[in-house]
């Protein structure tokens, strides 16, 4: 660690940490003089920076029946901020190719900043300005609300959202944060811009920032740079207390009816959180069952019967939930026979993979983690991601071997007693092909 | 309705120069070039920021030569490419790459088909010598094939049948071009993919796949002198064949006259308005145009600081979205499409009305040195992160597959810096009073009769 001599603040997690990249970068936490944790990439290659930063605003921290703030907040931060109008401030970003976005899921505010490293004063200057004094115009307000107003009807729409919306509500207790959603554009017209001042002013606070940057700067420079940038947040944000969901413990199938003749199919097993000592284990099992082209779903669902174009599954973590999820769209007339043969895989799955399967997919997730690492963004976006799965700066060097350690054994011993196939919950929105007795429509 | 206008931009606005600063290479992408005697050429593009390489193969071959009645038949093809008996290249590409965890995949548009494998850097051997093995024939078995068929008609549903705009391209296309295969879905009709035969492809496969029908594009963490010995060792064996001329039908004259396409869906509530205009492409005019152009769209169409945006959706608040988009690196006749969402208060004829005033607005006031000079700055000024991403090389592929030189993407800055507001004024002019025009929406369907059938 070369630079620790260099930090007016303490270092936190000092570990310095080759990423696979021919220039080596070191990847340390460090603590700013206000007291604000992040992880930075030191890296000379080329004059930019990258920086990902997020909040605790996401939607399950919005009002209850003003659900919509959440997604609008991020879009109302980009227009404008200070003295700088909508067309302004674009007109300055382009113009210096400054890019500032941001988005937001149930969880998060994410926002992203990437710049040349000679308009990094103006960059740093325009990224304080959204953070702190996003103008609120009426004007840009009621434009995001319009647009938010016509993508949501045609959202509402698609067998996606059917699918997704049937699925939450069978995942999630009534009442809970997760079970909300945007589900008529009724809700949206009476929201007003104080309702998203309000939410923002409750949730982008320093008491739940995460950030990850990447850049040719020096440590010192870095830790003044995040000063700079936050000291005018408020301290603490006021959040709700979001309890952690257990799984439905019975299996359900669900069905709603849409007009597209392609039905899409969602299924949901228990997961497991970062922080589970089995999750490693999991993580190769979902690898197994439904990562790449190799895997069950694809070999079983597309390539030996060609009932769909993709069948995947993969882990997914939020805050408070965790599950392993499936999906995949077929015909109306084959949908049901692509999800019997996809049940039949999660059966498949707790009867153990083989010793080809585990070696698949060790190799997969240690073979593709340097092609995390090839752009300043890149890097920044996964030290940010890191940080909000929990973890320390040597979880980095850890990964491979936590990966290599697991054994045959081990992974189908777990998988015996993890793999619920009796659990599934499964969502349909298709066609009414698919309407067969047994399965109510729900309206 | 030019589904690959997203794609087109991104490719545009990495054709680039940057003037950095050491440890860098100073100036442009640096692309180095060499050509096998099979006709392949290589074009190696170094970057040695991370401990990763790409291989991109470009065939010079798409979607717009398929055979008559074989719609879709390029796109099959390009599935069957991944399949083939156990041992064979083919088949284990997808096994092999995955178990080194590399990233793979393969797309088809209209001009151009590509194949891709990006992977540690140890890994590129493995990649080269499969994708060379592959090259020497396809090996899909027949039962391999036909079950393709059906993964492709679900592609097909999921790309257009499932989704409104999607079908809605799909039959514009079709009406506003009377010959030029742009008429035609990429991946094909449903009737004529279900005919489609592993006979059929491998007669595509043997006319147009041959070696001195592709560029291959080295990008990464790799030296000219690897990549001279690796494409010799592994590509060098791959027997050159005689190619046949690309010959398409072409665009007869344009007539004086309105095409209009209103569709009602069931899945559409927020309706969409879409206008065209014939539009000049690079072929067509043999370059004049390419970069004025990529001006003019920036201009006009660049989100929210365009013309378009800030007269429709800022300003007069008629519209909630508001897109321009002018495919110039087409072959064959090209178009400048505009796609609107009015906002949940503006009646349809209204936006109509709107967007033909912005347009003469913008003949009339917003081509001015401010806003031309403005537009190129917003272009070039994100250049450097072509450096900052390891693969970014890769459009460079893109360019020399459409025609252009690697002079044309190495001097991409200048080209655009060099743009004189007459010339744009003259293209915009050109365009906007183009006589054959599209225009329609895209609306929700009323709702039935009470008591009535479905």
């Amino acid at each position: 660690m070369t630079f620790k001599k260099f930090l007016t603040a303490m270092v936190m997690a000092c570990c310095a940490w080759s990423t696979p990249s021919a220039a080596q970068v070191s990847v340390a936490a460090l603590t700013s003089g206000s007291g604000i944790t992040f992880w930075f990439a030191e890296d000379h290659s080329v004059p930019v920076l990258s920086l990902v930063m997020s909040f605790r605003a996401g939607s399950a921290e919005a009002p209850a029946e003003k659900v919509a703030v959440a997604s609008m907040l991020p879009d109302i931060l980009l227009e404008g901020a200070g003295d700088l109008d909508t067309k302004a401030f674009h007109e300055r970003l382009q113009t210096l190719g400054i890019t500032i976005s941001a988005g937001s899921d149930d969880d998060r505010l994410t926002i992203l900043m990437r710049t040349p490293l000679t308009q990094l004063s103006e960059a740093t200057k325009l990224l304080h300005l959204v953070l702190t004094q996003p103008r609120f115009d009426e004007d840009a307000f009621e434009r995001v609300k319009a647009a938010l107003i016509q993508s949501t009807e045609n959202i509402l729409q698609t067998p996606d959202w059917k699918a997704a919306d049937a699925l939450g509500t069978a995942l999630y207790p009534k009442g809970h944060p997760y079970a909300a959603g945007i589900r008529s554009v009724e809700e949206l017209r009476p929201l007003n811009s104080r309702d998203v001042k309000h939410f923002m002013k409750d949730h982008m606070a320093k008491d739940d920032l995460k950030i990850g940057i990447c850049g040719d700067l020096t440590p010192e420079a870095v830790l003044q740079l995040v000063d700079t940038l936050t000291k005018d947040l408020p301290e603490k944000g006021s959040y709700k207390k979001v309890e952690d969901v257990s799984f439905p413990a019975k299996g359900q199938d669900l069905f709603t009816l849409s007009t597209q003749p392609q039905s899409v199919v969602l299924f949901s097993h228990p997961g497991l959180r970062y922080d589970h000592p089995d999750y490693i284990k999991l993580v190769l099992l979902s690898y197994a069952l439904g990562g790449g082209f190799e895997s069950y779903l694809m070999q079983e669902v597309r390539e030996k019967r060609g009932l769909a174009y993709g069948a995947n599954a993969g882990l997914h973590v939020m805050a408070h939930s965790a599950t392993l999820s499936a999906s995949l769209q077929s015909d109306g007339k084959t949908a049901d026979e692509a999800i019997t043969v996809t049940k039949g895989q999660f059966e498949r799955l707790k009867k153990g993979i083989t010793q080809a399967d585990l070696e698949r997919a060790k190799n997969y997730l240690i073979g593709s983690f340097p092609l995390q690492f090839t752009s300043s963004s890149d890097i920044a976006s996964v030290l940010h991601t890191y940080q909000v799965q929990g973890r320390t700066p040597d979880y980095l060097q850890k990964r491979e071997g936590l990966i290599n350690r697991v054994t045959l054994a081990e992974i189908n011993a777990f998988a015996e007693h993890f793999i619920r196939p009796d659990l599934l919950i499964t969502s349909v929105s298709g066609s009414k092909h698919q309407l067969t007795p047994q399965k109510k429509e729900k309206p | 309705m030019t589904l690959w206008g997203k794609k087109l931009k991104a490719v545009l606005f990495g054709l680039c120069l940057w003037g950095g600063t050491p440890p860098l290479e100073a100036g442009l992408y640096n692309p180095q070039t060499f050509t096998l005697a099979n006709g392949l050429k290589v074009v190696v593009i170094e970057n040695h920021r991370a401990n990763v390489v790409g291989q991109f193969l470009w065939f010079k071959v798409g979607a717009n030569d398929d055979p008559t009645g074989k719609s879709g038949l390029a796109h099959y093809l390009e599935h069957l490419r991944f399949k083939g008996p156990k041992g064979t290249a083919s088949a284990e590409i997808t096994r092999l790459i995955e178990e080194v965890g590399g990233l793979q995949n393969a797309s088809t548009s209209h001009d151009f088909t590509n194949y891709y494998q990006i992977v540690a850097t140890p890994h590129l051997e493995l990649v080269m010598k499969l994708e060379a093995e592959r090259m020497r024939d396809l090996q899909c078995l027949p039962e391999q094939a036909k079950t393709e068929l059906n993964v492709i008609l679900e592609e097909r549903r999921m790309r257009i049948d499932n989704d409104p705009l999607g079908r809605y391209s799909e039959v514009a296309n079709s009406l506003y071009y009377r010959a030029a295969p742009r008429r035609l879905p990429m991946i094909g009709w449903p009737h004529e993919i279900k005919a489609l035969t592993l006979d059929d492809a491998r007669a595509f496969y043997r006319t147009w796949y041959a070696p001195g029908n592709a560029v291959l594009v080295l990008v990464g963490d790799i030296t000219l002198d690897k990549a001279k010995e690796l494409a010799k060792k592994h590509y060098g064996a791959v027997p050159a064949r005689p190619l046949p001329t690309r010959n398409r039908l072409k665009e007869p004259f344009d007539v004086d006259g309105h095409i209009r396409f209103d569709m009602p869906a069931e899945d559409i509530q927020a309706p969409y308005f879409i206008s065209s205009y014939r539009a000049p492409s690079y072929e067509e005019e043999k370059g004049r145009f390419l970069y004025a152009a990529q001006v003019f769209e920036t201009m006009l169409s660049s989100s929210p600081t365009g013309f378009l945006y800030q007269e429709l959706v800022e300003k007069e608040k008629v519209a909630t979205f508001a897109s321009a988009n002018y495919d110039v690196m087409a072959i064959g006749p090209t178009e400048l499409c505009f796609i609107l969402q009015p906002t949940p208060k503006t009646p349809l004829p209204q936006l109509e009305a709107a967007l033909e005033k912005t347009l003469t607005l913008f003949l009339e006031k917003g081509m001015t040195q401010q806003n031309l000079d403005r537009a190129k700055a917003r272009m070039i000024s994100t250049l450097i992160f072509t450096k900052d991403s390891a693969l970014s090389g890769n459009n460079v592929g893109y360019s020399l597959i459409m025609g252009l030189s690697l002079d044309d993407v190495e001097n991409w800055e200048d080209n655009i810096k060099a743009v004189t507001l007459d010339q744009v004024k003259e293209l915009a002019h050109l365009v906007l009073s183009s006589k054959m025009r599209f225009t329609g929406s895209l609306v929700a369907k009323a709702p039935m009769p009470k008591g009535a059938s479905s």
